[in-house]
């Protein structure tokens, strides 16, 4: 009855924030009872004229709207992933629990670290964080229609993250978080679980080798020894006269000449960029699964598909991988991450309200 | 529950509604201190009227005795007075009587009516009644009639009946 009167007195706001190393992004909902009257999105993008400030000031006229906002927050920390049981004592075998957090679902539980996820609420200062969501929520709810079918890998792939998870008849084998980091002057993604993927990075250094077209590169220094041919014609043949500066002339033109391909290269990293996420994705949800299979903590069971999440954007080439390489039969989902957060947060306001 | 924290309590009171509640509770709670107020003053009123009125009815009744116990005494007093008045008149009229009455007849008994008198004496012959007692008795009375007989010694007993108006046959009879 209460909850009718304010209903009808009050909308509903659902902000829903996903923070990235680059970007911000606001997902906001308004009901007015169970009626979506608005939806609306903003990115706030991580640079050096970000304020948090300018954050507060976007959110303050949606919390002074109405007393019932929400504010759910995704949770981005590195350490963070699931235990297949909910038994304390066997908790204890797979992490500390004394370190995290966990919310168990069930019969396995999902956690994040304790200070990681006090920093992230403490990022946002005067804004009161009312809910933090795991990924492995938002797989389960996304993946609801296919979870109790045999054993799968489900995946929500971002540009910021891999999560994972293993689910057997709606029963969880494994699950796992990947981080990665984006840094905009090395256009390369740099892993931070370097330890675990030690022998991938051999691979990939190994792979970027075998895909580097040696003729062209071959084609590219002729073009630059014409180049070069022509423009020492005139001026630099006067010093070629003395016949003593010839190591110096030698020296510049391999100077030139590296100046060149280094820009070529660069330029050949930039076309490839997409490809090598595609294919270092690939890799980590390999790794991923090499630690499924070899740890014997988790019940090995044969993953037989894999359904993916995709909210960045995947080439046909990530596909091919699964299916060619880990022979998974590969089924690809767009995923609005913010939508899915936000359906999180109604499911979570049902159950508490 | 999926989250790892829990929700801040989310209440509909806020600063701007506790402000419009509160004062929206204090001024009906004046209404309602001044109604009842009102409403108490409005009672008393009633019952002090009703007061009044019972009041008022007591005295009306009160007024009415005490005007009926006046008029009572009026009439009394008239009474009294009328009394008074004919007593002095009768006293006057004995006195009169005894007066008319002269030394050489002697009255043995009078009977005073209410528009008669009767007279019962002793007169030493007719002739001084006549003159001296009846003369005076005619002038003051209507009719008149008197009855002698004869005593031993010579003198004469005589019944005198008199009367204001017609009714003379009334007084004999009453005799």
């Amino acid at each position: 009855m209460l909850k009718k009167i304010y209903d009808f007195l009050y909308d509903t706001i659902l902000i829903n924030i996903i923070k990235t190393s680059q970007e911000i992004v606001i997902y906001i909902e308004i009901y007015s009872g169970k009626k979506l009257k608005d939806s609306i999105e903003k990115i706030f993008t991580l640079n050096s004229s970000f304020k948090k400030k300018l954050l507060y000031e976007y959110l303050k006229p949606f919390m002074e709207e109405t007393p019932f906002y929400y504010i759910s927050l995704l949770d981005n920390s590195c350490e963070q992933g699931i235990i297949p049981t909910c038994k304390q004592n066997k908790m204890d075998d797979f992490i500390d629990t004394a370190i995290i957090k966990y919310v168990c679902d069930k019969e396995w539980a999902y956690y994040t670290a304790k200070f990681e996820l006090d920093d992230e609420i403490d990022f946002f200062e005067d804004i009161d964080i009312d809910f933090v969501f795991s990924p492995f929520i938002i797989i389960k709810n996304f993946f609801k229609d296919k979870i109790f079918s045999s054993t799968s890998m489900y995946v929500i792939i971002e540009e910021n993250f891999i999560a994972l998870a293993i689910f057997k008849e709606g029963k969880i084998l494994y699950g796992d978080y990947i981080c990665i980091e984006i840094h905009e002057d090395i256009p390369a993604m740099v892993y931070e679980d370097v330890s675990e993927n030690q022998n991938d990075e051999e691979e990939i250094d190994s792979i970027d080798l075998d895909d580097i077209d040696v003729d062209d590169g071959l084609d590219d220094i002729d073009d630059t020894l014409g180049e070069i041919d022509d423009l020492d014609s005139i001026d630099d043949l006067d010093s070629i006269d003395n016949f003593s500066d010839t190591e110096a002339l030698e020296e510049k033109l391999e100077e030139n000449l590296e100046e060149i391909s280094s820009d070529k290269k660069e330029q050949k990293q930039n076309e490839d960029t997409e490809f090598n996420d595609d294919y270092q994705r690939y890799l980590l949800i390999q790794s991923s699964l090499k630690e499924y299979y070899n740890n014997e903590k988790y019940e090995n069971e044969f993953v037989e598909n894999i359904y993916v999440a995709n909210a960045t954007n995947l080439s046909g080439d990530f596909k091919r991988y699964m299916e060619e390489e880990l022979f998974l039969s590969t089924y690809i989902r767009s995923i609005e991450l913010s939508l899915e957060l936000c359906e999180i947060t109604k499911q979570e306001i049902e159950k508490n309200v | 529950m999926y989250s790892y924290i829990k929700p801040k309590k989310k209440t509909p009171l806020t600063q701007e509604v506790i402000l419009i509640v509160s004062f929206f509770s204090i001024s009906f709670l004046m209404l309602f201190t001044t109604y009842g107020f009102l409403a108490y003053k409005d009672y008393k009123f009633e019952k002090d009227m009703n007061h009044i009125e019972n009041k008022k009815q007591e005295l009306k009744i009160s007024i009415n005795n005490l005007q009926n116990r006046i008029k009572f005494i009026e009439q009394e007093s008239n009474l009294a007075n009328k009394i008074y008045t004919t007593n002095s008149v009768l006293k006057d009229s004995i006195s009169n009587l005894f007066d008319l009455v002269p030394e050489r007849i002697t009255l043995s008994k009078a009977q005073i009516l209410k528009n008669g008198l009767i007279l019962f004496g002793i007169t030493p012959n007719k002739e001084i009644y006549e003159y001296m007692l009846e003369a005076p008795l005619k002038s003051i009375f209507a009719k008149n009639h008197t009855s002698f007989y004869q005593l031993e010694n010579g003198w004469l007993r005589f019944v005198s009946t008199n009367y204001l108006d017609n009714n003379f046959e009334d007084l004999a009879n009453e005799n």
